[in-house]
């Protein structure tokens, strides 16, 4: 390889690492500053701007070849410079959109719009060059694509340890000097007098951006932006950290009982509120008090602990330490405390010192997703607990598309296992209109045990919460006697208690408008749940780790019937979070169809050949992100992190890809190459959507540095052979229609775009079992595209 | 002569535009409330009379008699008209109650309360909206409303006891003060729900010692069921 190559080279490893690492970025900026739904939407920009470039090289192949030795840089420049600009432009007051807003208008959804194209921008200025480059250079094309693939694996990684260096609104600014560098490493044989000054200009453009741009304001509907509008509100601490940025906030009015008695007559304490990426964590627990009542004596939590002590707790998800804090003050011997965002636990320590509940010798922590840990331990408990779901008065569905594998049927079923004879599972949640929370932990909660469920049930509630629990053995009368007299002694209201122990009179205290929901609730225990389910216009069967999605409800089919119903305005407000998805998906469909598919239609009409290479580079397209984005997932179970889970899988498919398609220049462009190749992959990939999960759980108990280890081992071979089909069919194209390598590369680019938000539609409606299924399938269907 | 008929256009705009927001306020009044389940006539009147595109930004104006809650800033809603006057209802206030509201919000709910009783005290958090509905309510002549800008967890103790507590900004637990400056048997009633979501209503009422609650789902929400086919 000459210095000419390997700089060429160099510079688009650099580009390619810069366009990952600005769609990471983004996604982190926009959880910050909205909601978590813009992550597929940003996967689509790029992808988008691969496809678009893909189109413009169809259309002006001629001219921009003839000039690619000035284009190729000037084009990695302009991408440094749109990406200096794309993320402070969108936070300018005419184009700022608000996810809460999304649905009230057609303004906001322009400006949404306009959001999307401005940080289109860079990825298309960096498509357009990467297109070229393969383009003008197909004959090095495998050496090119490695470079390509590597250079986005390290790109993955370096922005993640950008995140704990730097606020995440810099962080897009800062990615700009590397397409810079890129532009300015490249070769250049002409004009180099305009390339400098253009890196000059940008450089400058660059510096000034990132010293001038305000660190811009969340959402007015997130948590953060309210609490620091409470008086004497300050934020006491910051800090950008992998898993999300943290701030705490102080202020007399941030005060926290949920579940409480109205019984309880004295003011509650203020108490500091932890937030993270603006989403309200929880308020800080401090050590409790010798000497006082904990505060959830008063509240339906104390559920469990009125039947017993109990010696060895579990607490899942412990947050910033509330339930840890009342479970030590009932003095139980050990207390295990699972929490997967360790910034939290960091964030508490630094905040309180010593004296927070997590600093007890008491209490063990475990920094793993709390049905990781379930799954890697053989202890057992006399009390499993899980935090308050939901949010008070509902979130309008923004935490639908979150996955929850600690809130689904097979992680309640290794709770149940993991309890000594005698445990009990307590988990309590928000009451919701129409009700759907409560009745999906009941559903849950019913499949736990072959018996009579009603035995072994208990629920109160208060006027705005229920707490469930669940005993493995049957419930006493004595028992059932202690939950009616703690009930009875608050102003509680008894749901459900084992049969003959229950009357309409128990619903005394906090009356609903009707009741249906004591319907629901006893079809549910009754034997007619598949029935009202099916006719229920939410979904309210277990959520399972196939789907993790605890907190999606809405079933698409019903929205009609319950707009009609309701309000066609206040539906959206119900489920917001799956409709802003099917928004994305609509948007982004559009517009790939508008820029990369509409055009090549009108290009060279008549092209009959053209067909089979859009089977074929579509259906790769389509399929590499349903792969990446099922791994991610189930990867996500395995490590108990998400951050790690996402590192581990796209460093590891882009690198091992990279490879493959290095290793492509030893191999024939023939039919047969591609066929066994394609076959290959979708045998692999049928064994991953069939075996994959037993495997990994068989070994989840395993190191960390041999789950890594493992997590390559899995995901490199089939990732190795997925790098092989892509510039094995630019090659073979090259030597039957070299014209048509443009048009690939567009059509490729564009079903990539639909693809990411695609896998995120059928992973909640088909789960992702489901989704590799059809990757596995798109491959096979490359076999039947001869080109 | 030119800025004659330029005074002339403004004033018939002027005109105009008053015109179109008293016809939105029937047609609200006489579809999204007489419709469903508003039969109280003093509250119907009030509907009628309140002018609610004074509360609401600028840009809202278009939308203020729209069947659904607006945004106000702050990350705040004005209620849906609905629920203001499902709300107003439920409490039935008498020309000589007083009343305490939590969280003035745009002084809507302040402004329709006004109109029937006697004094309103009204407490709101974020000084920016406290500062909007003050001048709000000054300007629409409402001047049996005191605001204070503060945390209305406390309530406002040395105006207690009160006929009737409105809480529109729920908090998830309810403040034990407010529930002892309610009178005997008085009525407090608390909108549960994020913005723009349907709220929950519900209503607390205090019977002695004991504080019963009752949800008031507006919408009456039972299991919907498929047509038979």
């Amino acid at each position: 390889m000459n210095d000419t190559a390997s700089r060429r080279n160099i510079s688009l490893g650099l580009l390619s690492g810069a366009i990952i690492a600005y769609q990471i970025a983004l996604m982190n900026a926009f959880s910050l500053i909205q909601w978590d739904h813009f992550a597929s939407m940003m996967i689509s920009l790029a992808l988008l701007g691969f496809g678009a470039g893909g189109t413009v090289l169809t259309l002006f192949k001629t001219w921009l070849t003839d000039r690619q030795a000035v284009i190729i840089p000037l084009l990695m420049i302009l991408c440094a410079f749109s990406l200096a600009l794309a993320f402070p432009l969108s936070r300018t007051d005419g184009i700022r959109f608000d996810s809460y807003l999304l649905l009230t208008g057609g303004e906001q959804i322009l400006r949404f719009i306009l959001t999307a194209n401005l940080l289109f921008l860079p990825f298309f200025f960096g498509g357009l060059a990467i297109g070229m480059l393969f383009t003008v250079r197909v004959k090095s094309i495998s050496t090119l694509y490695a470079f390509n693939l590597a250079g986005s694996g390290v790109g993955g990684i370096l922005v993640l340890l950008l995140f704990s260096r730097f606020e995440p609104h810099h962080i897009p600014i800062l990615l700009a000097s590397i397409p810079l560098a890129a532009g300015l490493l490249y070769p250049k044989k002409r004009a180099w007098q305009l390339l400098y000054a253009a890196g000059g200009f940008t450089l400058l453009t660059i510096l000034l951006v990132f010293f001038s741009f305000p660190e811009p304001s969340p959402s007015q509907f997130k948590g953060i932006r309210s609490a620091l509008q409470l008086p004497e509100a300050q934020c006491v601490y910051e800090k950008p950290t992998p898993y999300g940025y943290l701030q705490i906030v102080k202020s007399p009015a941030l005060r926290y009982a949920p579940g409480l008695s109205l019984q309880y007559r004295d003011p509650i304490p203020s108490r500091p509120v932890l937030f993270s990426n603006g989403n309200q964590r929880g308020p800080l627990a401090e050590f409790p008090s010798e000497n006082t009542h904990h505060l959830y004596e008063w509240s339906t939590l104390n559920l469990p602990y009125t039947l017993r002590k109990p010696d060895k707790i579990l607490i899942l998800n412990a947050g910033t330490g509330d339930l840890v804090s009342h479970a030590l003050s009932h003095h139980p011997k050990q207390i295990i405390a699972c929490e997967s965002n360790e910034g939290i636990l960091l964030a508490i320590k630094g905040f309180y010192g010593e004296n927070t509940p997590f600093a007890s010798p008491l209490v063990n922590i475990h920094i793993s997703d709390a049905y990781t840990y379930l799954l890697s331990t053989r202890e057992t408990y006399d009390l499993i607990q899980l935090p308050v779901l939901g949010t008070f008065g509902g979130s309008s569905g923004l935490d639908a598309l979150e996955e929850h594998y600690s809130l689904t049927l097979e992680a309640f079923e290794t709770m149940w296992q993991r309890l000594e004879p005698d445990g009990m599972i307590s988990v309590s949640t928000w009451m919701d209109y129409p009700s759907r929370y409560p009745l999906r932990i009941l559903t849950t909660l019913k499949r736990l045990t072959g018996e009579d469920p009603f035995r072994h049930l208990a629920a109160i509630r208060n006027w705005n919460m229920i707490t469930f629990l669940m005993k493995k053995t049957p419930l006493s009368s004595r028992e059932i006697q202690t939950i009616k007299t703690f009930s009875d002694s608050l102003d509680f209201d008894v749901v459900l208690l084992p049969a003959g122990n229950r009357d309409s009179s128990s619903y005394t205290h906090h009356q609903l408008q009707n009741s249906s929901f004591f319907h629901a609730v006893e079809a549910i225990l009754g034997n007619n749940e598949d029935s009202f389910s099916e006719e229920y216009p939410f979904r309210i069967q277990p959520a399972r780790e196939n789907s993790p999605y605890f907190s999606q409800f809405l079933k698409p089919g019903r929205i009609h019937e319950i707009m009609d119903y309701l309000s066609r305005d206040a539906l959206p407000f119900l489920e917001l979070g799956y409709l802003i998805l099917i928004l994305t998906f609509i948007v982004v469909t559009l517009i790939a169809v508008i820029l990369i598919i509409v055009p090549l239609i009108f290009h060279q009409p008549g092209v009959f050949h053209s067909k089979r290479t859009l089977l074929y580079f579509s259906g790769l397209g389509l399929a590499f992100m349903f792969v990446e984005i099922v791994l991610i997932q189930r990867f996500i179970l395995f490590f108990g992190n998400p951050l790690y889970a996402a590192s581990a899988v796209i460093s590891g498919i882009l690198i091992f890809s990279g490879a493959g398609s290095y290793f492509s220049t030893r191999l024939e462009s023939s039919r047969q190459t591609i066929t066994y190749v394609s076959a290959g992959i979708s045998v692999f990939l049928l064994l991953l959507a069939l075996g994959l999960t037993p495997v990994l759980k068989a070994v989840i108990h395993y190191p960390f540095i041999l789950k890594i280890f493992i997590s390559l081992l899995i995901v490199g071979p089939v990732a190795f052979l997925m790098g092989i089909p892509f510039p094995l069919g630019l090659k073979r194209l090259n030597q039957t229609n070299p014209a048509d390598i443009s048009w690939a590369w567009g059509i490729n680019g564009c079903l990539s775009v639909i693809s990411s938000v695609l896998a995120a539609i059928l992973a909640v409606e088909i789960g992702f079992t489901g989704v590799m299924i059809i990757a596995a399938i798109l491959y096979l269907g490359v076999l039947s595209s001869e080109f | 002569m030119k800025i004659w008929i330029l005074f002339f256009l403004l004033m018939c705009q002027v005109f105009l535009f008053g015109e179109d927001y008293d016809r939105a306020r029937e047609e609200m009044v006489r579809y999204q409330l007489e419709n469903r389940d508003i039969k109280n006539k003093v509250v119907l009147n009030t509907m009628k009379s309140v002018p609610r595109h004074e509360f609401v930004p600028d840009k809202e104006k278009r939308n203020a008699y729209d069947d659904r809650p607006l945004p106000i800033g702050y990350g705040q809603t004005i209620s849906q008209p609905y629920i203001v006057a499902y709300m107003t209802q439920v409490i039935d206030p008498k020309p000589e109650y007083r009343i305490l509201e939590i969280g003035t919000g745009s002084g809507y709910q302040a402004a329709v309360l006004a109109e029937i009783a006697d004094s309103v005290f009204t407490i709101e958090i974020v000084k920016g909206l406290a500062d909007r509905a003050q001048s709000a309510l000054e300007e629409n002549g409402y001047a049996n409303v005191v605001i204070r800008h503060g945390d209305g967890y406390y309530g406002w103790e040395s105006k207690a006891p009160f006929d009737a507590i409105v809480v529109t900004a729920a908090a998830e637990h309810i403040p034990p003060p407010l529930i002892k400056q309610l009178k005997p048997d008085g009525k407090m009633i608390i909108p549960v729900g994020s913005p723009f979501m349907i709220q929950n209503l519900m209503l607390v009422e205090k019977k002695g010692e004991s504080v019963r609650t009752t949800s008031l789902f507006p919408v009456r929400f039972v299991p919907l069921t498929r047509e038979p086919r």
